[in-house]
């Protein structure tokens, strides 16, 4: 591992030698160039802003922030130079500043936010920076937006993605991301640089990220860097808000499903934020009239957010985060009492320091708890099943504005796992002595990985990106490296190609079901199965062919090695991950087409995609290729926000897609058992997934009313989900109890209306 | 010159172009017919009771008369010898047994068979178990409890255990009511007391009445350890009852696995170790012990 970190930290080293010598040619003219770095923030609360652009007037030089809002742009000449800075949402800011000859100027850039929103923003400077940004497959959800995709009165970020082109889900009222092919464990899910194990609460139903404390949301489909490793799909990055460092501000939303607030504001030479959500089901339920031999279960969610930053000067920032979700399920009657209990715990702090204007680092340190649990009693048996991923991780990422069209990034991350598992069964005997059957799972285990990524710009139309990530996965015992290459060439002045491949394998698997996320198992790559691998082939055009419109085409392909699924139990005990799984391989292919617009009084987007996905298991459908659940043809999402007024806004979301793949029959048959004399019959499966259920359809609609109630700001929200009623069929089953099997249709929510209100305070 | 209007007008005119072409898979609806072998041999006993099945349309009601296959080509060896087989028709469509009746499974022994019918050929193996013994018996008279109790109660009559057998992970116990009319002829001195079905609490999970099983006179459960007390809820009568313990191999563990609970309405071929078709070819060794169920309901 020492080896590999060296190994990657010489590549850094000579490349970048490259750069300076011979590439970009620096020479005592650079001497007479300086560097500018600093932060941009927002105005009013002093938050930092991701993805600003930043750039110098009159050059062809500029930069995008960071997560953390830095930028660095080098080799600026000296003198008297202006900074114009830009973000959607901002007012553009000119800024004069003074490069000193062959030195560095810190700056730090407030924003001020441009209310009437209606202006079309456009820089030059921006489209400038736009062509060096490669940026394949990724997709940027502006805040705005996010707020707008409701479920009961709740904004959603997973809603909110699930609009997205080629992100699918198993069902319409489920959580679990499939992208490109992808199953939702094959998704990194960061929340300000933690992995987040069960991003979902309801058992699916919703997201456990809430929106209000959160600040920017990227998900990459496909093609992401080699600073992204461990998981073989997608990369879904939240950035929680660091707090307004300003003034303190709060805000209390009531909706249908849960209640939330959040508290924000100065503290120290830096800012707080805390949130918090909690359904209040079981309370309404109380004031139901129960039947005793039909109790209603209790249930009931929470979470909370919380995030303390502080500046240490110029240079030095360190937050500390905190994210936890807990779901609880009860439920009892006379002979029957069981619990089920879901939760996330986390916790991570980062520095980020500023060595010199083109040098940057964070260091993340990380500790995460996923459990879940499942106890019961009935007819004298017990029952309890108790498991749990720890994830402790170091990270350390160093960014190297090397040069105006150079920079690196290098960095390592460690991850310690502790996984448990307790299964235990109890049984009432004679003369009151108990039977256990108790099997206890305990597995720590560790990787290691180092990686390094250049990105170069040879000419002002052509951008390229190569990274290496290299992994060690201490248990498995194996070493793997996973190249990366993205590039970017710029064929028009609106029209760019990008094309990204990579080779990227994930280490830890997941066993659950598809519909619900009641007891998700993470489980390592032990030696027993081979490493997952998933090789992304990806080509992309964006393109602004009408004013304020961007379009972007990206084809796809996608091969997969050693990817799972979940072996069904036969009650036999499992020692290792091979006996919990089957392996396969897969492939899938597609073209997503997707159409924004982002300013304006007219807001939303339109997305295409047209998908394949085929696997093949020796163990299932004896072998043959078949599409999996997830695999859906035609996948279209229009969302449209429309600002009538400062008051009044009006929201809509739209989704056609093509049915979900289910198992039918082709025949039936019947068994006996010794002593019998029927049988019991039973359908004889057609090919798993075989069948398809009608397509899939359903019109949303959000209004929103902008008021103020004791002088403050308030907002109400009507939302009507599912607007003509079409009830999906979630999933078809069976019913062999009687002579003739039954077709059993379970269906989705019918038309679902909701009336919800946000207040804001200060 | 490529410009980003014509771009956009190619881009858009290949999306109309692949929305139009692309078309679904078709939907297989079909009925397609497959062989069936039932064979779950027990040591000790005739090898008989295989039944060679056909599949049949999701839309009939299933009837074993139907779907028997009553000319199928069946080869049965046991450790490479060849046991005959004959079919024997009877009221529901026939079964397959040794040609020699008297011919009684073995222990620890190799039984494989090869089945040809309606085109297709399965076969199958199984090695049986080794035999095993009660430790302690079913007591000859049990009690059933009150009515209004949950039917768990520690203090019951009912304790079986018996010796382990090897690679044996469940073991499964089968109660079957020997006389559903009669009750008190049995007791001494005798009654005129006539057998009824047990009285439940409710819920019952263990009740299956509107299922296909709720007339059968035995029921089936399962446990890992070696001794149990088996919950009073799985009686279905009272009166006389043989208990039988199956320590069973692999295949026909997977089978009552399927079957067992009466409940499961799929049949999944990787339960199976039939190949070619569907079905098991299984076995269990066996130990039994009969008992009378005496009524508590005061």
């Amino acid at each position: 591992m020492v080896f590999v970190t060296f190994a990657i930290l010489g590549f850094l080293g000579s490349a970048s030698q490259l750069m300076s010598s011979s590439a970009l040619g620096q020479t005592t003219e650079a001497r007479k160039q300086g560097t500018i770095s600093g932060f941009v923030e927002a105005s009013g609360t002093k938050e930092p802003l991701i993805g600003a652009t930043v750039s110098i007037k009159g050059l062809k030089v500029g930069a995008y922030t960071t997560k953390s809002g830095f930028f660095s742009i080098s080799n600026v000449p000296s003198g008297e130079q202006t900074l114009v800075v830009s973000y959607v949402g901002y007012q553009r800011q000119s800024i004069p500043v003074t490069v000193p000859r062959a030195g560095a100027v810190k700056v730090r850039i407030p924003l001020i936010a441009d209310t009437s929103r209606t202006e079309e923003i456009t820089v030059s400077a921006m489209k400038d920076e736009d062509k060096r940004q490669i940026s394949v497959s990724r997709v940027n959800i502006p805040i705005e937006q996010l707020s707008q995709i409701r479920i009961g009165g709740e904004s959603d970020v997973f809603r909110a993605l699930q609009m997205l082109p080629g992100v699918l889900t198993s069902s319409q009222i489920s959580s679990g991301l499939f992208i490109r092919g992808g199953s939702p464990d094959q998704n990194l899910v960061l929340l300000d640089g933690m992995t987040i194990y069960n991003p979902t609460h309801l058992f699916g139903f919703i997201s456990a990220f809430n929106s209000d404390a959160i600040k920017d949301v990227d998900l990459i489909k496909g093609g992401f860097p080699a600073e992204f490793g461990g998981r073989m799909s997608a990369v879904l990055n939240i950035t929680q808000k660091d707090g307004n460092r300003d003034h303190v501000e709060g805000l209390v939303g009531l909706g249908l499903i849960s209640s939330r607030a959040s508290i924000q504001g100065p503290v120290g030479n830096g800012s707080f934020f805390f949130g918090g959500r909690r359904t209040y089901l079981e309370l309404v339920l109380g004031l139901v009239p129960e039947d005793p031999d039909q109790p209603f279960p209790s249930f009931n969610f929470y979470d909370l957010n919380g995030k303390i930053t502080q500046s240490f000067g110029e240079d030095d920032k360190v937050s500390i985060s905190g994210f936890m979700t807990r779901d609880n399920l009860g439920f009892s009657q006379a002979g029957l009492d069981f619990g089920i209990r879901i939760g996330n715990t986390a916790t991570s702090a980062r520095w980020s320091h500023v060595f010199d204007p083109t040098v940057f680092s964070i260091v993340t340190i990380s500790a995460n708890r996923y459990d879940n649990g499942f106890d019961g009693t009935t007819a004298g048996r017990a029952f309890a099943v108790d498991n749990s991923i720890v994830d402790y991780t170091a990270k350390l990422e160093l960014e190297w504005f090397a040069g105006d069209n150079v920079n690196f990034k290098g960095g390592y991350e460690g991850n310690l796992y502790d996984f448990g598992y307790l299964q235990s069964f109890e049984q009432s005997a004679q003369n009151n002595t108990v039977l256990r059957d108790t099997t206890g799972l305990t597995l720590r285990d560790e990787t290691h990985a180092a990686f390094a990524q250049m990105a170069w710009n040879p000419t002002d139309v052509l951008t390229f990106q190569a990274g290496m990530r290299a992994g060690y996965w201490t248990s498995g015992r194996r070493l793997l490296f996973d190249p990366r290459l993205a590039l970017r060439y710029q064929i028009a002045e609106d029209v760019a190609l990008k094309a990204a491949w990579g080779v990227y394998h994930q280490y830890l698997r997941l066993a659950s079901a598809p519909d619900f996320t009641f007891f998700d198992t993470w489980l390592p790559t032990d030696p027993s199965v081979p490493p997952g691998r998933a090789d992304h082939y990806v080509l992309s055009m964006t393109s602004s062919p009408y004013k304020g419109y961007d379009l972007n085409v990206d084809v796809y392909y996608k091969n997969l090695s050693n990817i799972n699924e979940l072996r069904e139990g036969s009650g036999r005990r499992r020692a290792q991950v091979a006996d919990v799984f089957y392996v396969g391989k897969g492939y899938s292919y597609g073209a997503e087409f997707f159409v924004q617009k982002r300013s304006g009084r007219l807001t939303g987007w339109i997305g295409y995609a047209l998908g394949v996905v085929n696997s093949q298991f020796d163990s299932i459908n004896r072998g043959d290729w078949f599409r999996p659940r997830f695999d859906r043809l035609h996948d279209l999402k229009v969302t449209v926000l429309y600002r009538l007024s400062d008051r009044w806004e009006i929201g809509s979301s739209f989704m056609f897609q093509s049915g979900q793949s289910y198992t039918g029959a082709t025949s039936t048959l019947a068994g006996r058992a010794p002593g019998w004399e029927g049988g019991v019959v039973m359908v004889n499966p057609s090919q798993r997934w075989g069948l398809r259920l009608p397509n899939s359809h359903q019109l949303n609609l959000n209004i929103n009313y902008n008021t103020t109630l004791f002088e403050l700001p308030c907002r109400l929200f009507l939302d009507i989900y599912n607007v003509y009623s079409r009830r999906d069929i979630w999933f078809r089953s069976y019913l062999t109890t009687g002579g003739i099997p039954t077709v059993r249709d379970v269906r989705l929510l019918p038309i679902l209306p909701t009336l919800s209100m946000e207040l804001k305070f200060r | 010159m490529i410009t980003p209007k014509l771009l956009s007008t190619f881009f858009c005119t290949v999306l109309l172009a692949l929305v139009c072409t692309g078309c679904e898979d078709p939907v297989p609806t079909d009925y397609t017919e497959e062989v069936m072998i039932e064979g779950l041999l027990i040591v000790g006993e005739p090898l008989d009771n295989v039944r060679i099945l056909r599949s049949l349309p999701v839309t009939d009601t299933f009837s074993f008369e139907r779907a028997s296959i009553p000319d199928a080509a069946i080869s049965v060896r046991a450790d490479g010898i060849e046991v005959p087989m004959e079919f024997v028709p009877d009221a529901r469509g026939g079964t397959y047994r040794a040609k020699d009746t008297t011919y009684r499974v073995r222990s620890n022994v190799e039984y494989s068979v090869i089945v040809r019918a309606r085109g297709a050929e399965l076969s199958a193996v199984t090695r049986t178990p080794l035999p095993f013994a009660y430790t302690v018996p079913p007591r000859p008279w049990l009690r059933y409890p009150r009515a209004d109790s949950l039917l768990v109660s520690v203090a019951d009559s009912l304790l079986i255990s018996w010796t382990a057998v090897q690679g044996t992970e469940q073991y499964i116990i089968s109660l079957t009511c020997l006389d559903t009319l009669g009750y008190g002829r049995y007791l001494d001195p005798p009654t005129a007391d006539t057998n009824t079905r047990t009285i439940r609490p409710n819920p019952d999970f263990f009740d299956q009445s509107g299922t296909l099983l709720a007339n059968e006179r035995t029921t089936i459960g399962s446990t890992r350890f070696t001794t149990t007390q088996t919950v009073w809820g799985v009686f279905r009568w009272y009166g006389r009852y043989e208990i039988r313990i199956y320590a069973p191999d692999p295949a026909f563990q997977d089978w009552m696995s399927l079957v067992g609970s009466g409940r499961r309405s799929s049949y999944d071929y990787r339960r199976s170790n039939v190949r070619g078709g569907l079905g098991v070819w299984g076995s269990a060794s066996v130990i039994k012990y009969q008992t009378f169920l005496l009524k508590n309901d005061r």
